[in-house]
């Protein structure tokens, strides 16, 4: 997993219904529309929202959100849904 | 069958047809052509005038071709997009023109693939791949009396985010074409052809009514997306926006080409609306089902 930091670019167009957790976002630079969880908009939030913010800490903060221990489960799940937004281009390490 | 004078023009200078918003400029050598549109055009404005958005231009193959295996082939604003085809496709090879057309230029819209009908204000749109069986579902309401906007087209304008009709010929594969020939007898069917993939197909006139009212735009009550499944009840059930929004997404031709614009005319417009997919075999079961979903 990259260690971080992360950035998260500000031209995404995010759109959630209200009847679903579920958040639709469009990349203007990709032309693509992609379905993500509410765990994910988390992580995107925070990273937009903090600078420079590690991987450690980005866990952290979810752990927190999600009100669950940062165990092997949620670091797994939380590494797969990072590596997604980075290959969706939602979010890009900031190197 | 009724002779439109202005085709006498048809294989010299050309005509041009009002279809929905879009001025077609046609030219064809092919009495093929001519016979198409004596069939399912008669009741769209057909004028000398040369202004128009798409010049379309279907014409023979010179030379021994002329002859043996006549083929069709397709200009449209002076490029050739496609292999020429057999000539008996000709009539058909103008609504696939226009399909490249409208979903390769009309970007004053968002083009979804997809059927739009209407009635009493609400449009339906029907979205889905090809073969889920939404053409069939469309003419279907068509002919129990529902306005048709589309069998191929959702053009979402991006401004009002309304939908703007583009009534023509619903195209009608397989199994699809004696069941609607059953329930439309008095319809006009053009003759059956063989497509490049070896499916049985034939266009039905669209109804007059639905022709008059192409510059009267809908808005959109409900987005479905159907799948014609053998013997299956019909199971009509809500799904989250969210995933209709991806879907619509992807049956867009345009929508990322306007950026933007047109992922919020499509976001906007599942917002404004109640999703479903469909699962169906029986047409009047379903007919009435979404004819009681739509006014709830």
């Amino acid at each position: 997993m990259h260690d971080g930091p992360w950035r998260a670019p500000h031209d995404l167009v995010w759109t959630r219904y209200p009847d679903s957790e579920d958040w639709a976002v469009f990349n203007p630079q990709s032309g693509d529309v992609h379905l993500v969880t509410a765990s994910a908009y988390f992580l995107w939030q925070t990273i937009a929202t903090s600078h420079d913010i590690t991987t450690g800490k980005l866990l952290a903060a979810l752990a927190d959100h999600v009100q669950m221990p940062l165990e092997a489960d949620l670091i797994t799940a939380a590494d797969q849904t990072l590596q997604f937004m980075d290959r969706a281009g939602l979010i890009t390490p900031n190197i | 069958m009724r002779s439109l004078e202005p085709l006498s023009q048809l294989d010299t200078a050309g005509v041009q047809l009002s279809i929905g918003p879009f001025r077609v400029r046609l030219r064809s050598d092919i009495v093929g052509v001519r016979t198409y549109l004596e069939t399912v055009y008669t009741d769209f404005p057909i004028t000398s005038e040369t202004a128009a958005h798409f010049d379309i231009a279907i014409v023979s193959t010179a030379g021994w071709r002329q002859w043996m295996r006549p083929q069709a082939n397709l200009v449209v604003n002076g490029v050739r997009p496609f292999l020429p085809l057999p000539e008996d496709l000709s009539g058909a090879l103008f609504e696939w023109s226009l399909n490249w057309c409208v979903g390769d230029h009309a970007h004053r819209w968002v083009a979804i693939h997809a059927a739009v009908v209407e009635r009493d204000g609400q449009a339906v749109v029907l979205s889905g791949v090809s073969g889920a069986g939404k053409s069939t579902l469309c003419a279907a309401l068509v002919v129990a009396g529902w306005r048709l906007l589309s069998d191929e087209f959702a053009l979402v304008d991006p401004q009002s985010g309304l939908l703007s009709p583009l009534p023509r010929p619903v195209s009608l594969k397989n199994q699809s074409i004696s069941i609607l020939k059953q329930r439309n007898p008095s319809g006009v069917f053009t003759p059956e052809r063989i497509d490049i993939e070896g499916a049985t197909f034939v266009h039905m006139k669209p109804p007059l009514a639905s022709v008059r009212q192409a510059g009267e735009p809908a808005r959109p009550g409900m987005i479905v997306f159907p799948r014609w499944t053998r013997d299956a009840a019909t199971r009509l059930e809500p799904i989250p926006k969210a995933y209709a929004l991806m879907r619509l997404a992807h049956q867009s031709f345009n929508y990322n080409y306007l950026g933007v614009r047109g992922y919020e005319a499509i976001a906007g417009m599942v917002g404004r609306t109640d999703c479903y997919t469909l699962e169906y075999s029986d047409l009047d079961d379903v007919i009435g089902r979404l004819a009681s979903a739509r006014t709830r």
